[in-house]
């Protein structure tokens, strides 16, 4: 009897630690199926953690290791909490489609190091183009500086590229600026893990032959470019057409006219699908002829390109705009001893460009431009073609027709407000379509003989589906020089030590007319700041800390006595 | 199941732990959020509820063990819980009852604390502008938490007659699987290799994951996996006393 009883207990206890075996393995072998087949439902009101398609699909389709170190760890203010946090979630996201081929680690870079060891940390971040952001925090009434890097290296094969994750923007809140760069992260990201794999850049041809801009004169961009693409000098008059294996014909401010070969040349280019980017500066005006004459009559270049143009869809004005949002310009004021005294005075011809289109991933979330002599664009009707206006200028713009007289006096006079109300013009323009060419019907019985021999070559009436860009300023792409020679930051302006966003407005303009994987789309990403009404918090901050701290507990006390006193009634019956 | 459920919210609500719980409960979440500068959602300047599910877990940390720690070892020390075997339940509904009975006064406890969420909606400039869709999100992970630790929290009380210890042990328990599991990957055996499946055997990982407001089948999944690998561990706790 008794040892029946143990033998049942034993088999009872058995058969329990026998089903939670089999629990146990059903429960792993559960999470195991769930996570090959899960699905995710983003509850948040811009979808901030759905990925696009195609960030999704360069995640699935990686093949090896990407290490993230981002730059972010320690304390610091809130608004950079988000933006780490932002990175974290992001991060986090692309690790859910990219699995184990994505790691990263947030880092601070100038943990436990003294002084010497931070300056050298710093020196190396910055070669690497990463630049610090100094902090003013505030502890016990007193104020320290904080160096921070909001940054991050990305890792792949051997091969780093590095992100800037904060986009300052002038005129912008530092939270608005935060929330911008929230945005940008998966672009930012995904940019970055493309750039690294993709092993072929593409070509881009940097025209010359009609005293267009020298590589010294955009140094600064041709750096920054040339860890995307290759660009290559490309001298139109020594050959008879432009290669196919160009992706993307950059014309930055030509001088001399084009004739109507080369025409013909960027005309069958854009035929066959190549993309242009063109940077046209319509009226010869440059500060410099101001150096030893207080004035100067500003008229047209002969570019003989607007007949070209006006086909695909614009008309480059012959005129220059004076904004009242600008740069200013240092002049002489005096000599101290035998030093040239300085001062900065506004210099209309200078307009900062703070409007671009926020619905297209160009001009979505970018900073403020600079422009030196801008003219303004017409899109004119060419059927078949799209036209999106990238930037305009300020509200308070003013047009000057051919011939302009320039003079410095103009920075004494106070302008007259009234006169700039021409509002916003737009100075440049993406075209997108299918392009007529210029040359229908025009072509001469010899050319067309002489082309027809070339193999690699067609001759076409009507373009494939193609894009280009034209910006009515050329010095858009230039660079200053420190007076070592270094080139200063595209779009750093020397006089405000400021610098604008031209570069990143190029290198979107450069990516999308570029780019086949349609990466730029996640540019239009948008995050949603979110603040609460401060005025409102100054007025009833008791009433409201009163009402959350208060109210849930008296809610508690009154329950617990009508709970009770129902309980007790009920018994009493 | 449902006569245990019934019993034990009304022991809940008769006696005073269930009340001091739910009270103590929200006058931290009320002086964290609403009273001290430095966690404060006024002071923060967002119209997010973030900082109170950041801090929400550590308080469920302790009073969850708190609400469940009586739940069997009451049982075993006033020897209820033979005259509960020989009613006609089993095990899985006295579990269950209690489990869920817990449960419902986690949930009880984060009702009032939706009127911070209409605060910050009113407080929004303009009004309004919250992620609503986010909050139900970190809502519904603050809840599937709670149960995570209600089910630790029985587990607790049903391997000790001691109420102290079962309080106790839930703590520990409770804060290990919520961030020990993030603490160890970061160990530099698994550098690199196992960290990323080490820290998702933590609950902070899947907290935090829904907390954002992306509802992810795999979250639930693991937080329903948790609940009843401890409600089963239960189970055999409890079959262990006829063996």
């Amino acid at each position: 009897m008794v040892k029946k009883n143990k033998q049942k207990r034993l088999s009872k206890r058995v058969n329990s630690i026998l089903t939670l075996g089999i629990f146990l393995l059903v429960v792993v072998v559960i999470n195991l199926l769930g996570n090959r087949y899960f699905k995710r439902f983003d509850l948040t009101k811009e979808k901030r953690f759905t990925l696009t398609q195609t960030t999704k699909d360069l995640l699935k389709n990686l093949d090896d290791i990407v290490y993230v170190q981002v730059y972010l760890d320690g304390d610091f203010p809130s608004g950079f909490k988000r933006l780490r946090n932002g990175a974290l979630e992001m991060l986090n996201e692309f690790k859910s489609y990219g699995g184990s081929n994505i790691e990263f680690e947030f880092v601070n870079p100038l943990e436990g190091l003294n002084e010497g060891a931070k300056r050298d940390v710093i020196q190396q971040l910055y070669e690497k183009g990463i630049q610090p952001t100094n902090l003013k925090v505030k502890d016990n009434e007193a104020y320290s500086e904080q160096i921070i890097f909001p940054a991050a290296s990305v890792f792949y094969k051997g091969r780093e590229t590095t992100i800037q994750l904060l986009e300052n923007k002038i005129g912008q809140s530092p939270q608005e600026a935060l929330n911008g760069s929230i945005a940008l992260i998966e672009y930012k990201l995904a940019q970055a893990i493309n750039t690294l794999q993709t092993t072929y850049k593409p070509k881009v041809a940097l025209l010359q032959g009609h005293d267009e801009l020298k590589p010294d004169d955009l140094q600064w961009m041709l750096n920054i470019m040339s860890s995307y693409y290759t660009v290559e000098q490309f001298d139109i008059n020594k050959h008879l057409y432009i290669p196919e294996t160009f992706k993307c014909l950059l014309i930055a401010k030509p001088r001399l006219k084009f004739n109507e070969p080369d025409k013909y040349k960027i005309d069958q280019f854009i035929m066959n699908g190549g993309s242009v980017l063109w940077l046209l500066d319509p009226m010869i005006a440059e500060l410099d002829s101001l150096r030893n004459r207080d004035a100067f009559m500003s008229v047209e270049y002969d570019l003989n390109l607007d007949d070209m143009l006006f086909k695909y869809g614009v008309r480059l004005n012959k005129n220059l705009a004076q904004d009242l949002v600008s740069n200013p310009i240092p002049l002489m004021i005096g000599m101290q001893g035998d030093t040239p005294q300085y001062d900065l005075f506004p210099w209309l011809y200078y307009p900062i460009i703070t409007s671009g289109d926020q619905q297209h991933p160009i001009s979505k979330n970018l900073d403020a431009i600079a422009t030196k002599f801008v003219s303004t664009i017409d899109t004119v009707k060419s059927a078949g073609v799209q036209k999106t206006i990238l930037l305009s200028t300020s509200p308070y713009t003013k047009l000057q027709y051919m011939p302009i007289r320039i003079h410095l006096g103009a920075v004494k006079e106070k302008p007259n407000r009234a006169q700039f109300k021409k509002g916003k013009q737009p100075i440049a323009v993406l075209l997108e379509g299918e392009f007529p060419s210029v040359f229908k019907n025009r072509l001469k019985p010899n050319t067309q003989a002489v082309t027809d021999t070339i193999a690699a070559f067609t001759n076409r009436d009507k373009s494939v589906p193609g894009k280009m860009i034209v910006v009515g300023d050329g010095d858009i792409i230039t660079n200053d020089r420190s007076s070592k020679g270094e080139p200063f930051p595209t779009g750093y302006f020397r006089s405000t030590k400021e610098t604008f966003a031209n570069q990143q407005f190029l290198l979107n303009c450069l990516e999308y007319l570029i780019d086949q994987s349609g990466l730029i789309e996640s540019r239009t990403r948008e995050v949603k700041l979110r603040l609460l009404d401060q005025g409102k918090i100054k007025d009833g901050k008791t009433f409201w800390q009163m009402l959350n701290l208060v109210l849930p507990l008296i809610g508690l006390l009154v329950f617990a006595l009508l709970y009770n006193s129902l309980r007790r009634r009920r018994y009493a019956r | 199941m449902l006569n245990i459920f019934k019993k034990e919210i009304n022991h809940f609500f008769s006696s005073l732990i269930g009340y001091i719980a739910v009270g103590v409960f929200l006058l931290a979440t009320g002086l964290f959020l609403w009273a001290f500068p430095d966690t404060g959602i006024l002071e923060y300047g967002y119209a997010s509820l973030e900082s109170y599910f950041y801090m929400a877990p550590y308080i469920f940390m302790f009073l969850i063990p708190a609400i469940t720690m009586r739940s069997f070892s009451e049982e075993y020390n006033a020897g209820t819980i033979e005259i509960l075997s020989t009613k006609p339940i089993t095990d899985n509904q006295i579990i269950g009852g209690k489990f869920l009975a817990a449960l419902f006064l986690v949930f009880f406890a984060l009702l009032p604390t939706l009127l911070y969420f209409y605060s910050v909606y009113q407080l929004g400039a303009p009004v309004g502008n919250i992620d609503t869709g986010a909050t139900w999100g970190s809502y519904i992970g603050l809840l599937f938490l709670g149960g995570a630790f209600v089910a630790i929290g029985v587990f607790s009380s049903a391997i000790t007659n001691n109420q102290i210890v079962a309080f106790l042990l839930a703590i520990f328990l409770c804060f290990f699987i919520y961030t020990g599991f993030d603490y160890i990957s970061r160990l530099n055996v698994f550098y690199a290799r196992l960290d990323a499946f080490v820290e998702q055997l933590g609950i902070d990982a899947h907290y935090q994951s829904i907390g954002r407001g992306v509802v992810d089948t795999r979250d639930i999944l693991y937080f329903i996996s948790l609940i009843l690998v401890f409600l089963f561990f239960t189970k055999v706790v409890l079959e262990k006393r006829r063996w």
